[in-house]
């Protein structure tokens, strides 16, 4: 196989004579270009390491065993003789194939994560190294070609790129990975399987890495996520609810004032001229409406999800967490549903993507500046009722929040008049006494007992979410 | 009348004892101008404020007699205050105004006397002075009538748009309400303390304040532990750790996260004091405080273990919150615990697998064992918080003082527990010219100008608050004084009163506020100094502004620094330059060698002027490589880098320099000392 012109560029030349110390191989060439990839997602995190490193670990960590071939490409110590360093080749092959028999490694590579998911967690796992070896300008390796041949290059290529360029830097990364051996494979231990398969299943996180990685690293979010695992499968069941539609698909389930010509009430015609007229302008013309899809009164969610520093440990486990299945839950109603924070200010939306949920982002955030209830849910009754008059959308606000968030009762009546407020107050000491409660359309309350245990809190979980579900899937169409 | 303020300078070089001697014979005879002479040469014996105690009282005690014959009494009781003689006879006490006698009162009043406190209270009561006097019944337990007084204050600042002294009243009602037995006041008021105090939180910060912020949050921590709402006291002190960080106040800081941390575990949230260990870990080793850090981890790990075994929620909870301590542990090196841990992990993990798994895993760690770790000097523990004050009292004073001098000297004179006798001289000096000027309604703005010159020498905090209304005097002379005294307080609070300043419409005074932000030059000034980098109109002002963040040994401000010096004019560059140029601090080239390779063309110009100016080397990156040097510090170097090289030597050497102690080898710099391990 040729060696890629490419290859004159002494970035590519290091990137690719790399491999010669590479232990994974992919059966299908292609998987092997998901590297360049995590590679360039890892130098925009600062984190710059030499592609072979990135391209073995990678691998192992997003592709399941069968998939791959274990061994070295070339005869790595021939290729080095004694050049120093040398002898942490076979202590680098084994590593990897420690890291490849290990439990976590084959059940994140099972879950099949996403590209931005593997460079997320390749960022957590080899950040250290990274830090420990740092590249210079010149030594930072380009991004291979996007050909998958170039990948596969046979051991004379690889060798004759591997003499093109220094090799010390490849070698002391690879140094520097085997002395952190026990390390690296506690880190991966660590690695918490459930944020990632719940990450990779409800949302793709593109757009938060960054949050992705913080919710890595947070013990915290590991138990939002299990939290969060154990609520989804209820939420799950959940369908979207038939209803009477405008729409001419299947068959006709009542009678309605919206509709096409072809679903008008025959009997209308009855009507003269002049008063079909008025009719049809005052909108009293009778349709039969149709199963499915319904015509709405545009309604949306938002999940208002208390950040404050008061938030911190248990209440923000079970707020997060039920805050996440009721998105889950909503989206699968087929409601319109966007989550937001709030501190001592109201942060932008965070929108679901059709079923896709930001779990990134909602595990991930991070606020914490301030706390100021009066300028929070005065700004959003202010920017909801500005939405209701331009295009009449009914808001419901889901608080999430702790028991002692007195907010005060003028403003909360602001919000009121322009949304139904519906509020789950985390409150592991006593009883909740607030002033406002009476102007909530809804609320519940965890106790300390009901977080204490954790078939109790799962179980108080669910009930306020089957009470949300089914006030959400009250009637709302014309 | 006799004019305190203008006690000649031509004695200046007299000795105290001359002084003193020549003053007491004037100031007992009785012929005026005699005693006023022999009270002006006291006075000035008084300024030398670094005499021997007796010394020093023996001349205050014969001015005071000299003040009481004048029928001065106010300013002979003050002088009282700082000898502590029995200066209260009748005459003087019921010739002084009812603020002074009260203080005498609840001064000599013992913790058991109770009923000259309640007098006391009375008196202030009567005089206006509804703070003092409320918590003078405070003392006295008098919660009733101390509430019915916060209840008034409370109503009189509603509306005021005084946000925070508005709710540092309400917290104040609540707690009276609270102890006088009604709950039901006591929870009202304290929510709306609350409401008050967030807001008021906010605010100062969008406005930049952040010091006052920071107050609020006091006053949220109080809250919380005074209403049992755990809630609260963490919100205040997870914000006002946030502002103490922002501010490189490092032990302050440490102090509030370790509080914070306690109070968590005492009210059983383990898990919230464990996140606040973490953060404390990540914030001591940014600062590069590594035992701090270090001991912040294996806290988190304790706690997170504790977790495991007391709080968990099943299997699951337990093996999630053992994972989180096995990671804090195996950051550190920690690997024999880590290795205990999972063998833990191997019984109470949630799936027989997941048992299987850890218990298997646990053998990778035999004979692992810990890394040895800098950890903190066990007197570190008894360094502790340093102490807050009540806010809400104390700020509810200053703004019942509104500016007075005379007031805010009283205070520190007083204190003995908190100032220092030095202090407390100082205090006594400003108070004694405070009273001439404020009593005096015609005064000239000189004896304005005097009043700033005694206050100067205090720098304390406590009497920011005058010099911030002389600050706002009519007469530019008074102005000008109040900026170069405020110039000696090191406090975020005094730019606030300097930065406008620097638009004074008398250049004078505006030149004196450039000269001030030059030397208000403290770590925590970074963030206001940076503001007026920003948006200081005057190019004196902007340059001061510069100087003083270039004084400043601190990596944020060397970086804002080098932000400057890529996006900043030229003059600003040129400033820059020449102060850093010309200074001795150590953390610019600290943080410019560090961030060398990644500086633009321009900025590195500059750098590499600052290093050459100063004579140091700055390490950049070489062509060639070093493949073995064999000095001892080098000897483990084939795999690492020695590949950098000095700017200011001669050509970077062009040949492997193997085998060759030191010769050519930019670590060693061709002397037989490694510069690596310092440059590195």
């Amino acid at each position: 196989m040729p060696i890629p012109a490419s290859a004159d560029r002494p970035g590519v030349a290091s990137a690719l004579g790399s491999l010669a110390l590479s232990v994974v191989r992919p059966r299908s060439a292609t998987t092997a270009l998901r590297a360049r990839t995590w590679l360039r997602d890892l130098q925009r995190m600062g984190i710059e390491l030499p592609f072979a490193l990135v391209h073995d670990v990678g691998l192992l960590l997003s592709t399941p065993p069968g998939e791959l071939v274990l061994g070295p490409r070339c005869d790595v110590q021939a290729l080095l003789g004694k050049t120093a360093g040398a002898e942490v080749a076979p202590r680098y092959r084994e590593l990897l194939l420690e890291i490849a028999e290990s439990e976590p490694c084959k059940e994140t590579a099972a879950a099949r994560l996403g590209d931005a998911l593997v460079s997320t967690v390749l960022a957590r796992l080899l950040g250290r190294v990274a830090s420990k070896v740092p590249l210079r300008p010149d030594e930072i390796p380009e991004l291979v070609p996007a050909d998958p041949e170039a990948l596969a290059l046979g051991s004379l290529e690889l060798a004759a790129l591997w003499a093109r360029v220094d090799r010390r830097v490849d070698l002391a990364a690879a140094a520097a990975l085997v002395e952190d051996r026990l390390l690296l494979l506690t880190l991966l231990d660590t690695l918490d399987q459930d944020t990632l398969r719940l990450t990779n299943a409800l949302g793709g996180d593109e757009a938060h890495r960054v949050e992705l990685l913080s919710a890595l690293d947070d013990p915290g979010s590991r138990e939002v996520t299990r939290f969060s695992l154990e609520l989804l499968p209820s939420v799950l069941e959940t369908r979207a609810r038939p209803a009477a539609a405008s729409h001419a698909a299947h068959g006709y389930a009542g009678v309605g004032r919206r509709g096409s010509i072809d679903g008008l009430v025959l009997s209308e015609l009855a009507w003269d001229d002049e008063e079909l007229v008025r009719r049809l302008l005052d909108d009293e013309v009778l349709y039969y409406a149709r199963d499915q899809a319904r015509t709405e009164l545009s309604r949306s969610h938002v999940l208002l999800i208390d950040a404050s520093a008061s938030m911190r440990g248990d209440r923000a486990t079970f707020a997060r967490a039920l805050a996440l299945a009721t998105a889950k839950k909503l989206s699968l109603l087929g409601e319109e549903v966007a989550l937001r924070f709030f501190d001592a200010r109201l942060y932008e939306p965070i929108p679901t993507r059709g079923r896709e949920l930001p779990v990134a982002a909602l595990l991930g955030f991070h606020g914490e500046r301030g706390r100021n209830p009066t300028r929070v849910f005065g700004a959003l009754a202010a920017e909801l009722g500005a939405r209701r008059d331009r295009d009449r959308t009914h808001a419901i606000v889901h608080v999430f929040t702790h028991g002692a968030n007195d907010i005060p009762r003028a403003v909360l009546s602001q919000l009121a008049a322009v949304a139904e407020v519906t509020a789950v107050f985390v409150a592991p000491r006593g009883e909740i006494d607030l002033g406002y409660l009476d102007l909530l359309r809804a609320h519940w309350t965890v106790s300390e007992e009901g977080i204490a245990v954790s078939r109790a809190r799962a179980d108080a979980a669910r009930a306020i979410l089957r009470d949300q579900g089914a006030s959400a899937a009250a009637p709302r169409t014309t | 009348m006799i004019h305190l303020h203008e006690a000649a300078e031509r004695i200046e070089a007299w000795e105290f004892s001359e002084l003193a001697s020549r003053g007491r014979t004037l100031a007992a005879r009785a012929k005026t101008a005699d005693r006023e002479e022999g009270m002006s040469l006291l006075l000035a014996a008084l300024r030398r404020t670094h005499v021997k105690e007796d010394e020093y009282v023996r001349a205050a005690d014969a001015l005071a007699d000299a003040f009481e014959a004048m029928g001065r009494p106010r300013e002979a009781l003050s002088i009282a205050w700082y000898t502590g003689s029995a200066r209260t006879s009748s005459a003087v006490l019921s010739a002084v105004p009812p603020i002074d006698r009260a203080r005498t009162l609840l001064q000599a009043a013992t913790d058991a006397s109770r009923e000259p406190v309640l007098r006391a209270a009375g008196m202030l009561a009567d005089a206006g002075h509804r703070v003092r006097a409320a918590l003078a019944y405070e003392r006295a337990s008098d919660w009733a009538t101390a509430r019915t007084l916060w209840s008034r204050l409370a109503a009189s600042l509603g509306g005021s748009g005084r946000l925070y002294e508005s709710a540092l009243a309400h917290f104040d009602l609540a707690r009276a309400a609270r102890r006088a037995g009604d709950e039901t006041a006591a929870r009202t008021a304290g929510l709306a303390g609350m409401h008050l105090c967030e807001e008021a939180a906010d605010r100062f910060e969008r406005e930049g304040m952040r010091e006052r912020a920071y107050d609020c949050l006091q006053v949220l921590i109080a809250i919380g532990h005074e209403t049992g709402t755990f809630e609260h006291a963490l919100e205040g002190y997870v914000n006002a750790v946030r502002i103490l960080r922002g501010d490189h106040l490092r032990k302050h800081a440490r102090a509030l996260y370790d509080e914070a941390i306690d109070a968590a575990t005492r009210a059983g949230e383990l898990v919230a004091a464990a996140t606040l260990a973490r953060e404390l870990a990540t914030f001591a080793r940014g600062e590069g405080e590594t035992a701090a850090a270090n001991q912040a981890s294996l806290l988190e790990a304790d706690t997170w273990i504790r977790v495991a075994r007391e709080r968990a929620r099943g299997p699951a909870g337990a093996e999630n919150a053992l994972l989180a301590a096995v990671q804090s542990l195996a950051d550190l090196g920690q690997l024999g615990r880590v290795g205990a841990l999972y063998e833990e992990l191997g019984r109470v993990a949630e799936t027989e697998k997941r048992r299987a798994y850890f218990a298997r895993a646990a053998a990778r760690y035999q004979g692992a064992r810990d890394a040895r770790l800098a950890l903190p000097d066990e007197r570190r523990k008894k360094e502790r918080k340093p102490t807050t004050p009540d806010v809400w009292h104390v700020d509810l004073l200053e703004w019942e003082a509104m500016g007075s001098a005379s007031e805010a000297t009283a205070e520190v004179l007083l204190d003995r527990r908190t100032y220092a006798e030095v202090t407390r001289r100082r205090a006594l000096i400003a108070r004694l010219v405070a009273l001439a000027v404020e009593t005096d309604t015609e005064a000239e703005p000189s004896a304005h100008v005097l009043l700033c010159e005694a206050l100067a020498p205090l720098e304390l905090y406590a009497v920011l608050a005058p010099l911030e209304r002389l600050a706002a005097h009519g007469d530019a002379s008074v102005r000008l004084a109040a900026i170069r005294a405020l110039s000696r307080f090191l406090y975020k609070r005094t730019f606030a009163t300097v930065r406008p300043a620097l638009d004074d419409a008398d250049p004078e005074v505006a030149r004196a506020a450039a000269d001030a932000v030059e030397k208000l030059a403290f770590p925590h000034a970074i963030e206001p100094l940076h503001r007026v980098v920003r948006t200081a109109r005057s190019r004196d002002a902007r340059a001061s502004a510069l100087r003083a963040l270039a004084r400043i040994e601190h990596a944020e401000a060397a970086e804002l620094l080098l932000s400057l010096l890529s996006s900043g004019d030229a003059a600003d560059r040129k400033v820059i330059v020449a102060e850093l140029s010309a200074s001795r601090g150590r953390v610019f080239l600290e943080v410019a060698r560090r961030a060398a390779p990644d500086l633009d063309p321009v900025t590195k110009k500059h750098v590499v002027e600052v290093f050459r100016a100063r004579s140091v080397p700055l390490l950049r990156v070489a062509t060639n490589r070093v493949a073995a040097c064999t000095l001892p510090s080098c000897r483990d170097a084939p795999l690492l880098r020695c590949s950098w090289t000095l700017a200011l030597s001669p050509p970077p050497p062009t040949r492997s320099l193997a085998a060759t102690a030191g010769v050519g080898c930019p670590w060693s710099s061709g002397s037989s000392r490694c510069l690596r391990t310092t440059a590195s």
